[in-house]
């Protein structure tokens, strides 16, 4: 196996996709071809799960966001503890408990 | 002089039972909020208010908040801003200042921890401004001390010892520094019943570099305006 093979492994393992992608660029060999299509997909996948991460914390973010602002204006007096709020805070935390049920199954 | 007008505040986010908080915290804190939940209206109503802070969510229905900061900075006026967001991978690009954004807090946030940091950073962005600083009801310029409430002045922490005329005489300047009085002018600030006059300002003036200057010889606080009066230093910007 030739130096390029295994630096791009070497990079592959610390989910370097681009160095890993660069260092196969060059090289004429049917394993490197081979190897650099599933860098490809390992680094589609990897790409993907961020996003998925991302939207599932922003999710749960904006979820908790609202329910503990609400909880405390309510509690300094701030905010009227109106059925309309408490129903808001309830749909909060009911479409965070989706988008964690939705990341658990993609 | 000082600006008395409340400060206002934009806040844009796309959920409204976030943005209900924030204004209602905001609002008992004094401060004049307006409100919006797209980049679209965000920018309609930055031109609108002209606010002195911006509170802005990252991600809006029809774009971000990270155009909304660069839109309002291309205007050639800074306005500060202070980031909301729940997405860590975010934050780097925020702190590195990449963005120009003074702050940011991350998602969930307590309200409170919020209106503390409107308040830091307009007290930086006043501080920079070339504003007096206020530590209570204390101006502040460099060592010196003009506190208002204890009517006493203070350099480096120790009571200088001034009269109440030129207690007087330093709150005038000191409320607006880096701007030249003439002698006249300084009484008329000074809403004097005649008790000082325009050649016992000067002495005044001597018997205060005495007591609040380093070096009278080299005033570092009070400055002689020539062929007009005098001035306080302005703060550093």
């Amino acid at each position: 196996m030739n130096a390029e093979l295994l630096r791009a492994l070497d990079l592959a393992t610390a989910r370097d996709w681009a160095g890993a992608k660069a260092a196969l660029l060059h090289v004429d060999d049917p394993v490197a071809t081979r190897l650099a299509g599933v860098i490809a997909d390992l680094d589609h996948r990897d790409e993907a799960r961020r996003r998925s991460t991302a939207d599932l914390r922003h999710e749960i973010g904006n979820a908790l966001t609202i329910v503990q602002a609400n909880l405390e204006g309510v509690i300094d007096g701030v905010l009227e503890p109106t059925k309309e709020r408490l129903a808001g805070m309830r749909d909060a935390l009911a479409a965070a408990g989706a988008a964690l049920e939705n990341f658990g199954r993609s | 002089m000082t600006d008395n007008r409340l400060k206002r505040v934009l806040v844009v986010d796309d959920e409204p039972e976030i943005v209900d908080a924030l204004r209602a915290y905001l609002e008992r804190e004094g401060f004049e909020v307006s409100v919006a939940g797209t980049l679209a209206a965000a920018l309609e109503t930055f031109r609108r208010v002209e606010p002195d802070l911006m509170l802005l969510d990252i991600t809006l229905p029809d774009g971000s908040g990270l155009d909304i900061l660069r839109a309002t900075q291309s205007d050639g006026r800074r306005t500060p801003a202070i980031m909301l967001t729940a997405r860590a991978e975010e934050v780097d690009r925020i702190v590195g200042l990449e963005l120009g954004a003074d702050d940011y807090v991350t998602k969930p946030f307590s309200p409170r921890e919020v209106v503390a940091r409107v308040r830091a950073v307009m007290r930086r962005a006043e501080v920079a401004a070339g504003a007096p600083r206020r530590a209570g009801n204390a101006i502040v310029i460099k060592d010196l001390e003009v506190d208002v409430d204890a009517h006493e002045v203070r350099v480096s922490g120790r009571d200088a010892g001034v009269t109440a005329t030129e207690f007087r005489i330093l709150r005038v300047l000191a409320e607006n520094p880096g701007q030249a009085f003439s002698r006249a002018a300084l009484l008329d600030a000074l809403h004097d019943d005649g008790s000082i006059f325009e050649r016992t300002l000067d002495r005044h003036i001597n018997n205060l570099r005495k007591k609040i200057e380093p070096d009278p010889e080299n005033p570092e606080y009070l400055y002689t305006v020539y062929g007009v009066g005098y001035k306080m230093r302005a703060r550093e910007r």
